[in-house]
Formats: structure tokens, C-alpha cells, sequence
């Protein structure tokens, strides 16, 4: 299937690119399209997303089809579904 | 017909002068206010008109007060953000200035939540005084709130915000505005509050250290009910420090979104024609 990933931010600047179609299996769920997408970009792309042990930073924001998604619980992604994603920046 | 003398309904006759209905009511009165603006001319007032007589330099009663206070708003908004409740997550440089803001605009309930006490560090950009420091925030800026709008009601937390809290503290509110400083703790409210209040919207901010121009913190629409202000990348870190001016940018950037909403508006603009 086909899903089409929005990267804002430091995302955007890491990748070089705003948008961008990443094609995944069938039965694909979220941890394996942001391990697709880690897999295709450096170093400061990856460790934007993971920390030292791989796993997702909890400043990872991802919405789905436009609604906020449970980034721990991995939801299923379906085909034509729309990523966005986005990290948290300091400061308050 | 009908018009609003300082927020009450009250019945004039057709063809009556701005002037003289103040000259009846509030003969003193040297500032005169029609539909959120001065009134340098006399004009014939019409029907739904918003009129406010002010005597300058003079205490109003308690009575009156509110109601001179939102003299300069866009007729309409006042009775609006006064049925609304706004949560505030963080009532640092971004929480603290948003509610100042909120207040002054006179939404009638804030729930403000924050774990912690006023810093010396702190008063470079958030809204409390020297005599605060050592306060609760949640305590200082109640104080400061009240000092501006009396008649706001506040609601206090002063509560480290987790996952598990979070839908119980803003179950209420209409609006909820992120203002913490940690990327894991605005991700974390972000994903409780969208999980238990799915339908409400929040207003983040996200890129708002050092002084950048002011014209790159934009608000803009994330998801459906996500309003995200900033630049998305300026952090605070090691040589890019938080300061007043640029965090009250992006604050108030947050503040004019949440009015939006309440008033019914696209808080991003890009869904009206």
C-alpha cells in the first residue's frame, strides 16, 4: 500500500523534503513506516525520531488522516492514508 | 427600539442622538463608546447599537465595571467569551501570557495548571512580579489574574500534568492551549487530551525561542483539531536563550486562535471563503 508522509520542521529540514509517498506492505502499522522512513535518511533525520536505543522519542508527534494518533500504540495504517509528522520543540 | 447602554438592553426612542441619550444618563461621561469604538461625532443611534458612556479617571461600581471593561471589544464578542472555559497547560512565558490575554478579553473561566514555583529566571518573560518568587505560579498569576478581571473565574492545579491527569483537569474546558516548555510534555498533553476530549481543540506552540523575526511564528492547522503556532524548528537550547518578546509573539498568536474558536471562526482562516 501507499501512504503519503507530511515531515514539518525539523523533519522537513532533516529529509530535505516536505512530503513525500513511502509504499509499505499490506499489513504495515506505524512503527513500520517511521522505521521506513528512518531507513532512508541520515543520521540527524533518525535521531530526530529515535533515541540511542531505537526506540521513538516521546516528543514525536504523528497525526493520521488529520486526527492525532497514539504514536506508543501503533495503530494500523491503511492504503491512501495520510502521516504527519512532526517533533516538539522546546521552549515555553 | 432597543439598544446596549454599558451591556443592558434598554428602550429609546427612534431618532435619538448618541449625545443626548448621555447627556440624560451619564451627563459627566467624556468618553463615549459606540460599537467597540470612540465616538468623536454625534451620530443617530440605531437599532442593536452597543453604546458605553465612561467618566474618565472615575471608579465604576462593581455593577458597572464588566461592562466598561469590554467597552473597546468587537460588539458581540464579550457575551460570547464570557459562557466559554479555556484550560492552560504550563503557565510559563507562553501559559501566563495567554491567560493574561484570556482575562483581559474576559473569558469567563480559566483551569490553570502548573507544578511549579516563580524563578527569579523566569521574570524575563513571564507575567509575575519580584514580590512573587517562591509562589506557586498556579497561586501568583490567580492573583495577577484577579487584579485584571475580577470577574474571570480560575480554577487552579497545582499538579505535574501527566497522561493520567490530564483528561480529568480539562474535561470541562472548551478550548485547551499548550504553553509547557519540555517537547515530551507538550507531545504527551497533545496525545492525552486528543484521546479523551477527541472532538475539543488545543492550540500548541512549538519554535519560539531567541529573536527571529517576529513574521516566522505562524499558526497553522496541523489536523482537525489541531492548531500548532511557531516556527516548528527554533529550540531553546545553549545560546538560544526564551525571551519576552518573541515568546509573547507566539502567545498571543495562541490567544487570537483560541478567540477564533470561541467565537466560531476558523482559527487558521484557511477554511472561510
Amino acid at each position: 500500500m501507499k501512504v503519503t508522509v507530511n515531515y514539518m520542521g525539523q523533519l522537513k529540514a532533516a529529509a530535505g523534503k516536505g512530503s513525500e509517498i513511502i509504499e509499505c506492505s499490506d499489513d504495515a502499522a506505524l512503527s513500520d513506516l517511521l522505521a521506513a522512513a528512518a531507513g532512508q535518511y541520515g543520521s540527524s533525520f533518525v535521531n530526530i525520531i529515535q533515541d540511542e536505543t531505537g526506540a521513538i522519542r516521546p516528543s514525536l508527534i504523528v497525526i493520521i488522516n488529520d486526527v492525532t494518533a497514539n504514536k506508543d500504540a501503533s495503530p494500523s495504517l491503511s492504503d491512501g492514508d495520510t502521516v504527519t509528522l512532526l517533533t516538539a520543540i522546546a521552549g515555553g | 427600539m432597543q439598544i446596549q447602554v454599558n451591556e443592558v438592553w434598554t428602550e429609546i426612542a427612534v431618532g435619538t442622538m448618541l449625545f443626548s441619550l448621555r447627556d440624560k444618563i451619564r451627563p459627566a461621561a467624556d468618553v463615549v463608546v459606540r460599537n467597540g469604538a470612540p465616538a468623536k461625532k454625534d451620530i443617530v443611534l440605531e437599532e442593536g447599537d452597543q453604546v458605553v458612556f465612561i467618566t474618565r479617571g472615575e471608579v465604576p461600581g462593581p455593577d458597572e465595571l464588566e461592562s466598561l471593561m469590554a467597552a473597546r471589544h468587537t460588539p458581540g464578542v464579550h457575551a460570547v467569551v464570557k459562557k466559554a472555559a479555556v484550560g492552560i497547560a504550563g503557565l510559563g512565558g507562553l501559559g501566563s501570557a495567554i491567560a493574561v490575554a484570556l482575562a483581559r478579553v474576559g473569558v469567563g473561566r480559566l483551569v490553570l495548571a502548573d507544578f511549579d514555583v516563580v524563578e527569579p529566571s523566569n521574570l524575563n518573560r513571564q507575567q509575575y512580579f519580584v514580590d512573587q518568587i517562591g509562589m506557586y505560579k498556579t497561586e501568583a498569576l490567580q492573583q495577577n489574574l484577579q487584579r485584571i478581571n475580577p470577574y474571570v473565574e480560575i480554577e487552579t492545579h497545582a499538579v505535574m500534568l501527566t497522561s493520567d491527569n490530564v483528561p480529568e483537569i480539562f474535561k470541562s474546558v472548551d478550548v485547551l492551549t499548550e504553553a509547557f516548555d519540555t517537547p515530551d510534555g507538550k507531545a504527551m498533553l497533545l496525545e492525552a487530551f486528543s484521546k479523551s476530549c477527541p472532538d475539543k481543540p488545543i492550540v500548541m506552540a512549538s519554535g519560539l525561542a531567541g529573536f527571529e523575526p517576529s513574521n516566522t511564528v505562524v499558526t497553522q492547522r496541523m489536523g482537525q483539531n489541531l492548531i500548532m503556532v511557531g516556527d516548528l524548528v527554533t529550540a531553546a537550547r545553549p545560546g538560544t536563550g526564551l525571551m519576552a518578546p518573541r515568546v509573547g509573539v507566539a502567545a498571543h498568536h495562541q490567544a487570537n486562535a483560541v478567540l477564533r474558536i470561541l467565537l466560531g471562526k476558523d482559527p487558521v482562516g484557511d477554511k472561510e471563503s
